[in-house]
C-alpha cells in the first residue's frame, strides 16, 4: 500500500481556515507543538496564493510565525505576495532582535523575482536592503538570491 | 510461420505476461480485468489454455453496470471469481435533473452479484450522487465473504445514510487486504475487523455524525491489524469532545508496518489516538485539522518526536490559500 521503500519521509498538515491572520496564527500554534523537536529543519519554503490578503495581517504575526524556525538555515519565498508579506516583517526586525529571530539564517531568495524586478520593486528591496544590513552590523550576514541569478544580489 | 507453431506453455507465458497482475488490494484501475475474454474468442486451443489455468492467469469475472452477472450470464463460464464495480459519477445532466443514473437492474445485478458470496474477490462502489439507493442493499449483506480481498465503499449520499451494521459480510473476510469507506458510517466494524488480520489498508473517510467511534475505541479495535501499512481516518464534519481527562493509558499499540497515516477532524481527537500508538516505520502522514480557536497539541510534538524517520525532516512548506494553510515537512529521500 504505502511504499516507505521510495518515497522521502513527509508530514504533511493542512487547517480549515479563511482569514490570513487566522491562518497565521493557527499554523504557529500547530508547528509551536513539533519544531523545537526537528532540530534538523534548514530551509523553510513560504508561498501565498490568496489575491485579497491586503491590509489583512500584521507585520507582528509573520514575525511570531517566524520566530518558531530557530533552525532554519534558509528561506525561500516563492511567491510575490509572500515576498510583499514577509518583507516588512523583516525590515521591523531592527537593533539585536534581528539576530532573536531566524538566528540561523543565512540564505533569503526570492524565487518570484529576478534581480530587475527587485530593484523596481521600491519597498521591498528597501526592506530587504534594510534587513541584510542589520544582519551584518550584528554578525549574523545573510545572502539574497532572485530567481534566475546564480550570484547574489546584495549582500 | 504461425503462431501456432508455439508450445501451449510458451504461450501460456505469452498470456502472462500480456495479462499483467492484479492488485490484491484494491481495485485496480490500470488493470484490464477483460482481458482474458478477448484470449478464448481466437480459437479453441487458446480458450483450452486459458481455462486450464485461471490461477496462474489470475483469471477473474468482472461484473459492471454495463455488463452483469446476474442470472443465466454467470453460467456460461467457469466459476472464476468475481469482481464488482460499480461507478455512478455526477454529470451536467444528473445536476440539471437530480435524477439518478442509477437504475433498479443496475441495483438488482449488483445485489444477485453479491449473493455469490462465496466468489466475490473484490468491490468496489462508488456513488458521487446525492441519491443512493443501492447502499442499505449492500448494507444489508450479512453473509461471510472468506475469498474477498478489497472493498471500497463510497457515497456522496448525505442524509439517511445507513449504516453498515455488526452483522455486515457476516463479520467475516479473513483474506480482506484493504477496506475503504467514504461516508459510510460503520461504528460496529470491530466484530469485522478481529477476522481479517491480513488488512494492510484501512481507510475511513468523511465519517458521518452517526459512524463516530471515540479515540479509545478506536485503537483497540485497531489493535489486532499488525501487518497494517496505511491508515486514514477522516470525519466528516468538527464534533464537540467532552474534555480530556487525565487517566491512565494502556501500554501504546505497536503498529510495526503502518507507514502511511491520514487523519481529518479535531486535534484532540488526533491527539488521543497518537498518545496510543507507536508507528516505528512511519514516513507519510497528512493530517487535516477543522478550523478552531486553540491548537494546543503538544502530544502531536510527542508522537512526532518519538517516530525516529520524521528526525531527518529538512525542508518546511508553508503554502496559505483560500481555503485554508498547508504545510508540508520533507525529509531526504
Amino acid at each position: 500500500m504505502a511504499d516507505n521503500d521510495r518515497e522521502a519521509p513527509s508530514l504533511q498538515h493542512e487547517i480549515s481556515c479563511d482569514p490570513l491572520d487566522w491562518q497565521l496564527s493557527a499554523v504557529a500554534q500547530v508547528l509551536n507543538s513539533f519544531l523545537p523537536f526537528l532540530p534538523t529543519l534548514g530551509t523553510l519554503k513560504i508561498a501565498v496564493y490568496r489575491p485579497d490578503w491586503q491590509d489583512e495581517i500584521e507585520v507582528i504575526q509573520w514575525r511570531d510565525f517566524l520566530r518558531l524556525f530557530t533552525s532554519v538555515k534558509e528561506i525561500s519565498l516563492q511567491s510575490k505576495d509572500s515576498v510583499q508579506l514577509v518583507a516588512p516583517a523583516l525590515q521591523e526586525l531592527a537593533g539585536e532582535r534581528s539576530t532573536e529571530v531566524l538566528p540561523a539564517l543565512q540564505k533569503l531568495l526570492l524565487s518570484a523575482y529576478d534581480s530587475w524586478q527587485l530593484s523596481e520593486s521600491g519597498p521591498v528591496q528597501k526592506a530587504i536592503e534594510q534587513f541584510i544590513a542589520m544582519r551584518q552590523r550584528y554578525d549574523h550576514p545573510v545572502t539574497v538570491h532572485c530567481r534566475g541569478s546564480k550570484s547574489e544580489v546584495s549582500e | 510461420m504461425t503462431i501456432n507453431v508455439l508450445p501451449d506453455n510458451v504461450l501460456l507465458e505469452t498470456f502472462d505476461f500480456y495479462l499483467g497482475e492484479d492488485n490484491p488490494n484494491q481495485f485496480d484501475d490500470g488493470h484490464d480485468y477483460d482481458g482474458w475474454q478477448t484470449l478464448v474468442h481466437v480459437c479453441r486451443r487458446w480458450r483450452c489454455i486459458v481455462f486450464a489455468s485461471p490461477r496462474r492467469l489470475d483469471l477473474k469475472l468482472y461484473c459492471t453496470q454495463q455488463r452483469s452477472v446476474y442470472s443465466k450470464t454467470l453460467d456460461i463460464w467457469p466459476a472464476l471469481p468475481i469482481v464488482i464495480f460499480s461507478e455512478y459519477i455526477q454529470t451536467k445532466e444528473y445536476m440539471q435533473s437530480m435524477k439518478s443514473t442509477q437504475s433498479k437492474e443496475d441495483v438488482a445485478d449488483i445485489v444477485a452479484a453479491l449473493g455469490h458470496h462465496n466468489r466475490v474477490c473484490k468491490i468496489h462502489y462508488d456513488n458521487h450522487e446525492f441519491q443512493d439507493s443501492l447502499l442499505k442493499e449492500v448494507a444489508a449483506i450479512d453473509k461471510p465473504f472468506l475469498v474477498l480481498t478489497s472493498v471500497r465503499l463510497g457515497t456522496f449520499q448525505r442524509q439517511n445514510v445507513p449504516v453498515l451494521p455488526n452483522s455486515f459480510l457476516g463479520g467475516s473476510a479473513p483474506r480482506l487486504r484493504s477496506l475503504d469507506l467514504y461516508g459510510v458510517p460503520y461504528p460496529s466494524m470491530g466484530r469485522l475487523l478481529s477476522s481479517t488480520t491480513n488488512l494492510v489498508g484501512l481507510f475511513l473517510r468523511c465519517i458521518p455524525h452517526s459512524g463516530y467511534i471515540a479515540p479509545e475505541t478506536i485503537v483497540p479495535l485497531l489493535s489486532t491489524l499488525s501487518r497494517l501499512e496505511s491508515l486514514k481516518l477522516g470525519f466528516e464534519h468538527p464534533r464537540s469532545q467532552a474534555p480530556r481527562v487525565i487517566r491512565h493509558l494502556p501500554p501504546r499499540v505497536v503498529f510495526p508496518n503502518l507507514a502511511y497515516l491520514g487523519f481529518a477532524g479535531n486535534v484532540e481527537y488526533l491527539e488521543d489516538v497518537l498518545s496510543q500508538i507507536e508507528t516505528p516505520i512511519l514516513n507519510q502522514s497528512d493530517f487535516y485539522f477543522f478550523n478552531q480557536l486553540v491548537f494546543d497539541a503538544p502530544l502531536l510534538g510527542h508522537f512526532i518526536h518519538r517516530t525516529e524517520t520524521f528526525m531527518t525532516i529538512h525542508t518546511a512548506s508553508v503554502g496559505f490559500y483560500s481555503t485554508g494553510v498547508v504545510v508540508t515537512l520533507f525529509g531526504p529521500e
